[in-house]
């Protein structure tokens, strides 16, 4: 192995291992802020192991969107609850014997789909920023499911917006 | 040989931010003073130029009180991730021309993404997670509302920030700070060469990163006749200082940024080749310092000049009038 191997191997496990043990503190951790504070963790790992993967797109998107935007709403939602003054504040559900065996059998499906793909997913080696590629296609070949997609988003905002709004009685 | 380098780039980009904060805090002081006609800094070295030595002294000796109830996981982490943050988007900015050894070019830039500005966008967008963290973890009322404002804060101001990114997208046509500097230096800073827009979009960049800094006046998150110091009321001695530098680090790569995004970086008409020999890349690192400063003392003009907003005008300055016409310049700028 040449040393960008064993470099990159230790930034993979180190990846892998700060993902799992962050997911796994997001799951048992009974405090709102500190599962926030937890999923970061498992975000970032994410999006560092995009990177070795060379997907460039999917690393910044990541970022950008997960840690940027859904858990910064997140912790917004959590700050402006009544609670938020309380340092104990927790979610009380806890996890029970069924959410343990749903768990374990979605872990048993997931194993067997990676054992059982034909290869490897291909790192990609051109050494070519793919953002540029995504966007052509993006608007090229799958104009159409982008376009429905965006339709889509435009009705969830749409929707939102309107369950959100409070009634003006006349 | 190449990891060599990379290394050294790597320190050398460190050095250049650990270098330049000490001196912002200094002049910080000194701008400051000069504007309320002080004399400011004037005992430590000369002209108090090593005050920020003796503070940084100071803060070491200083007791680290962690307060009892605090997350204290938490507690430690966030001015980490406050100081870290801000240091990684060095790595996207290009310091200089390249320097074109025997065989190797060598860049003035820690990673040459294709695509630096989306990433600059996405570790921009994580700034907020210091301070909302730490201001909870504090277990103090101030804190927390502090955290609070700051998070909103960076949230409606960062749309701004974005748009503004868009629209050096539709004008450039590319996602990478050098190319971004290339092209500049074949068809003029994009500051002039796209007049209104331009300008226009410089200065929403320019507001809405002083909200993104948390600098007055928009310091909220901060302000400390209403919330004794924020975020950063409960934090004590190299804490509080990592708060601090960090937010200087921030201020110095957003100056960086805007220089590079609308100033042409590290050209100068006359003065610095794109491409060149080691003289060249010296002489671009110091044009672009220069422009950084030059903004740097704007920000800090800005600051000692104008009153702290209260804050539902800074939101309403976002949402009702930065935004909207953020969005509808881009609009008028994809359609022409």
């Amino acid at each position: 192995m040449s040393l960008n191997e064993i470099l990159l191997n230790i930034i993979f496990y180190a990846l892998a291992l700060t993902g799992l043990f962050s997911s796994f503190m997001v799951a048992t951790s009974t405090n709102m802020v500190r599962t926030a504070f937890s999923l970061l963790g498992v975000l970032f790992s994410f999006a560092g192991l995009y990177g070795l993967l060379r997907a460039d797109f999917l690393f910044a998107a990541q970022i950008l969107v997960y840690v940027g935007g859904i858990l910064v709403l997140i912790i917004f939602a959590i700050m402006l609850t009544h609670k938020i003054a309380n340092v104990n504040l927790s979610n009380e559900s806890t996890s029970s014997s069924t959410v343990i065996a749903v768990v374990c059998i979605l872990f048993a499906v997931l194993v067997f789909i990676a054992l059982t793909l034909p290869e490897y997913i291909k790192i990609n080696q051109r050494n070519k920023p793919l953002t540029e590629m995504i966007g052509n296609n993006l608007l090229s070949d799958s104009l159409l499911p982008f376009e429905i997609l965006s339709v889509l988003l435009l009705a969830c905002l749409i929707g939102a917006v309107y369950l959100a709004r409070k009634e003006v009685k006349e | 040989m190449n990891i060599v380098l990379e290394l050294v780039k790597v320190l050398f980009a460190f050095v250049l931010v650990m270098g330049i904060v000490p001196l912002l805090i200094w002049l910080e002081r000194k701008i400051s003073a000069w504007i309320q006609g002080r004399v400011g800094p004037n005992r430590v070295g000369p002209f108090g130029l090593l005050q920020p030595l003796a503070d940084v002294v100071k803060l070491l000796f200083k007791e680290d009180i962690v307060p009892t109830n605090a997350d204290k996981g938490m507690y430690f982490f966030a001015p980490l991730l406050a100081m870290v943050a801000p240091v990684i988007l060095f790595a996207f900015i290009p310091f200089g021309p390249d320097i074109v050894l025997a065989d190797y070019t060598f860049k003035l830039q820690v990673c040459d993404f294709g695509v630096s500005i989306l990433f600059f966008m996405a570790v921009l967008s994580t700034a907020v997670f210091a301070v909302a963290f730490g201001g909870w973890a504090s277990n103090n009322k101030y804190s927390l509302l502090g955290g609070i404002r700051a998070a909103s804060q960076l949230v409606s101001y960062e749309l701004i920030l974005s748009g503004s990114f868009l629209y050096i997208l539709l004008k450039w046509n590319t996602l990478s700070f050098r190319e971004l500097i290339e092209k500049q230096a074949a068809y003029g800073w994009t500051i002039v060469s796209d007049f209104p827009f331009s300008l226009l979009f410089f200065i929403l960049f320019f507001i809405a990163a002083l909200a993104e800094n948390k600098r007055a006046p928009f310091d909220l998150p901060e302000a400390e006749p209403e919330l004794v110091g924020g975020y950063h009321t409960e934090y004590s001695s190299m804490k509080f200082a990592m708060f601090f530098m960090g937010e200087y680090i921030a201020i110095t790569v957003m100056c960086f940024c805007m220089s590079v995004m609308f100033l042409g970086g590290y050209h100068f008409p006359g003065v610095v080749d794109v491409s060149g020999n080691f003289l060249n890349a010296l002489l671009g690192l110091a044009v672009i310092l220069a422009k950084v400063f030059i903004l740097i003392f704007i920000y800090m003009w800005i600051r000692w000049t104008l009153p702290r907003f209260r804050y539902d005008i800074l939101m309403r300055l976002s949402w009702h009038y930065l935004l909207p016409l953020t969005v509808i310049l881009i609009l008028v700028k994809a359609l022409i």
